[in-house]
This record gives C-alpha cells, structure tokens and sequence, in this order.
C-alpha cells in the first residue's frame, strides 16, 4: 500500500530518506511547475523547488494535515519563495510581448514535428498565454496558474492563498478578463465579445 | 438561467469542471440562447484551450537531478548532523575533561597541601605528624635523621615542608625513585593498605623523567577525590581521605595517590 504524506512525513521527521526521497518525487514536478509559470524563469523554478524542499527537511513539523494537503503546504511555501525571487529580480519577468521569449519557449524535443504549421501556431499560442499569465498582477497570477494550470480546486487555491474561497473566485474571474484581453491585443483570441463584464463570483 | 448566473459557471463549463446538479445543461442552454453569453463561452474555452495547450506542453518538465541531489545532501547533513550533535557530545566532554578537571584538581589538592603545611608549620607541628604516622601506620623512627637537617635549616621557608616529610616518612620511603619503584616499596608498610596509582600534578611534568623526590603523606577532603575525577562516597563529604604528595627535589609536588 503507498504510504500518504502524513505516513511519509512522520518517518522524514525520524530521518528516514527514502520517505523524503518519495516525497520530493511525488511532488517535486508541480512545484517546479507553478515557481516556473509563476516566474518564467527555470533557473527560479529550480531554486524554489531546492528551496521548498529544504523548508520541508527542518520543518516538517509544522504541517498540520488538518488544514490542508501536504502539496498545499508546499505550494504555499513556493508561492512565498516565488514571490520573493520575482521582488529581488524583477527584471527577470518578461513581460513585454517584444520580449524575445526564450526562457519560456518550449523544449524543442517535447513538440511534434508532424505538421510544422500547426506546431508553429502551437508554439505561439504557448508563447503567447505563457507572457500573459506572466503579465497579470501575482495577485491574479498565482490563482489563475493554481486553478487552471496545476487544477486545484477553488477550496485548494485557497488554503494555498489563505483567502477565502470567495476572493479565489473573483481573482480567477479578474485573472481571466487580464489573460483574455491579453490575447485578444496579441490576436490569439477573437475580439467579438470584448468588453464582456466580469461578474463577482459568489460561490 | 440567466446571464449574471451563466457567468458564476462559464469558467468551470469553459473548463470542463463538475457543476453541481443540471448546471451544466443549463448553462449550456442558456448560451444558445443568449449570444453574449454564448460568444463568452467561446472565449472561455479559447483561453482553456490554450492553457491546456501549456499544461500539456509542461507535462514532462520536472526540476533537474541536481536539485534533488542537493535537497538529500541537505537531509542527509540534517539528519547526519542531528545524530553528529549526540555522538560528538560524549566525545567532546571526555575530550574537555581531563583539559580543565585534573588541572583544577591538582590546583585544588596543592592548595590544600600549602594550606595544610602553613598550619603544621604554625601550629603544632609535631602533634600533628604524630596523628598522620599513626593513622598510617608509617613508622617516625628516621626523625631524628630529619629532624637534625631541618633544625639546620629552620629559619629557611622549606621548613615547615621538611618537618611534614620528617614525620610522615621514613628515610627510606621519603625517596621516590620514578613512580613504579614507589608503588613497589610500598611506601605504608601496611599490607592492609591499597593506593591508587600516582596522578601528576599540574606542571608536574613526566614523572618518569624525575629522578628522585620525596613523598609526603597528608589528609585532604574527600570532595578532593571528586574534583580528580575519582569516584566518592557523597554520603562522606565531610571525611577526610590520605594520600601521599610525590615533591621533587625543587620542592614542587608533581604526582599524589590516595590511601583507600
């Protein structure tokens, strides 16, 4: 039977690596994955992940499952570091669309080379969604990448965020007018319902 | 439905999430009636699209080897330096120990050994030689040998040093010929008697290097055993126990062993 993260954690409080060595397995790729869409920056990514990790060695203890999952823990942690980096080197946030995009262009071996054109117009939109997320406010920013691109639920995104569930809702509905009308000035989206409202969300 | 409610759920519809009961049917509903709200949901679900365009695209990434080298060389110096703590505790205390208890206890014991010798030198020197020999049962038949040297010299400071050695011991004994031949001619004459091995001194230098020295016999607190790092009776503190001072020829005491 697969130990949970309680079980794990219990026994990397006792020094046990290997329950520290599936921890960090387990969830090394989505905090990874968040500190990178959060910064566009790998080499930030990297240093959160180190970051969150070490966190976890001295303070293991201080997880109470009872407020939450163990990868919310970690997310919230990496939320903090990220949003620690991006203070110290605000420069490394391309957020201009002129930004030449290569540290958030993809792995050329991870694209399909079957149809160059459809890979080109899948590069761009990657491109292009991947600078607007990076251009919206982190207010918005780590609720949109948490709901839509790691798929936490609203509830999860707000234990990570420690807001209501509520103001998760709203940020994720702002966050979305921001990526829309984004896109639709890059011309990655048609511009028939621009001017849309937003409406508060009252889940 | 309308459209204020078809906005509460145009991002989960967009996104493919479970609405609760017939949401879903209705919000779709609703769409194809209103053509706003229909042309959001488009945009909604262009905007999905393209973040699942990303998601898909950043399956694979996952923080490098060297990250996770570095987190477990962390764990394991964490872990490795927490067990470190208690294995270089005990270590590091025997290593102490001797560094500042003995030199205290020899500090100790020679202060006592002056403050013994200014008393008998003071006082009564020769009633309390008498009770040292008795308690040991070492013979005071030499004396007089000794008494003729140190009446010779009684104006000197040695003095009251000399009348210690010439009642405690006898001629024979008060020479110590390096710390095994000591032991050997067993210094009491009381079969009875055991002694630990000699300690040195603080600055008593190698004892095998000396060449000869006399012993004195004196009384001490017990609490003196302690402070050299020898196991006592704490019920006893206020006893006193015998040991034998090794005093070199310039006249510093360099090693002592105690009567049990």
């Amino acid at each position: 039977m697969t130990p949970t993260d309680v079980e794990l954690l219990q026994q990397i409080t006792a020094g046990d690596e290997l329950a520290f060595t599936t921890v960090y397995r387990r969830h090394q790729a989505r905090i990874y994955k968040f500190a990178l869409l959060m910064s566009g920056s790998a080499a930030i990514a990297e240093d959160v992940t180190q970051e969150v990790f070490i966190v976890l060695i001295r303070e293991a203890g201080r997880y109470d499952a009872s407020r939450g999952s163990l990868s919310g823990f970690l997310y919230g942690i990496a939320r903090n570091h990220v949003l620690r980096c991006l203070e110290r080197d605000r420069s490394y946030v391309p957020i201009a669309d002129d930004s030449d995009g290569q540290s958030i262009a993809p792995l050329p071996e991870l694209i399909a080379q079957c149809d160059p054109l459809d890979d080109l117009a899948r590069n761009e939109m990657i491109k292009s969604v991947r600078q607007a997320v990076l251009a919206l406010p982190t207010r918005y920013r780590d609720v949109v990448v948490l709901c839509d691109f790691q798929e936490l639920s609203y509830v999860e995104a707000a234990q990570v965020l420690g807001r209501p569930v509520g103001t998760v809702c709203s940020r994720l509905h702002r966050g979305h007018a921001l990526l829309l009308e984004k896109l639709r000035s890059s011309g990655k989206i048609g511009s028939e319902t621009h001017g849309a409202r937003s409406v508060r969300c009252f889940a | 439905m309308k459209c204020r409610d078809f906005e509460l759920v145009v991002l989960s519809l967009a996104a493919r999430r479970p609405l609760e009961g017939d949401g879903a049917r209705q919000a779709l509903a609703h769409a194809e009636d209103c053509r706003h709200c229909d042309l959001r949901l488009t945009e909604e679900r262009a905007l999905a699209s393209g973040i699942w365009t990303v998601v898909r695209d950043l399956a694979a990434e996952e923080a490098p080897p060297s990250v996770e080298n570095a987190v477990l060389a962390a764990f394991r110096e964490r872990h490795a330096g927490a067990s470190g703590c208690i294995a270089r505790s005990l270590p590091g205390w025997k290593r102490q120990r001797p560094r500042w208890m003995l030199p205290a206890a020899a500090a100790l014991i020679l202060a006592m050994i002056s403050v013994a010798a200014i008393l008998h030198h003071s006082g009564h020197p020769d009633r309390e030689l008498d009770t040292s020999i008795a308690r040991s049962g070492a013979s005071g038949a030499q004396e007089p040998e000794f008494g003729q040297a140190n009446s010779q010299s009684a104006s000197k400071p040695e003095r009251s040093v000399a009348s210690i050695r010439s009642g405690s011991m006898t001629s024979k004994d008060q020479r110590y010929v390096g710390p095994r031949s000591t032991t050997r001619r067993n210094l009491t004459n009381n079969p009875a008697e055991a002694t630990t091995d000699f300690f040195p001194l603080m600055g008593g230098g190698d004892l095998d290097s000396l060449e000869s020295g006399e012993v004195v016999r004196v009384e001490l607190p017990a609490s003196v055993l302690l402070a050299a790092g020898l196991a006592a009776n704490l019920d006893t503190e206020g006893e006193t126990v015998r040991a034998d001072v090794v005093f070199a020829q310039d006249g510093l005491a360099r090693a002592i062993r105690f009567l049990r």
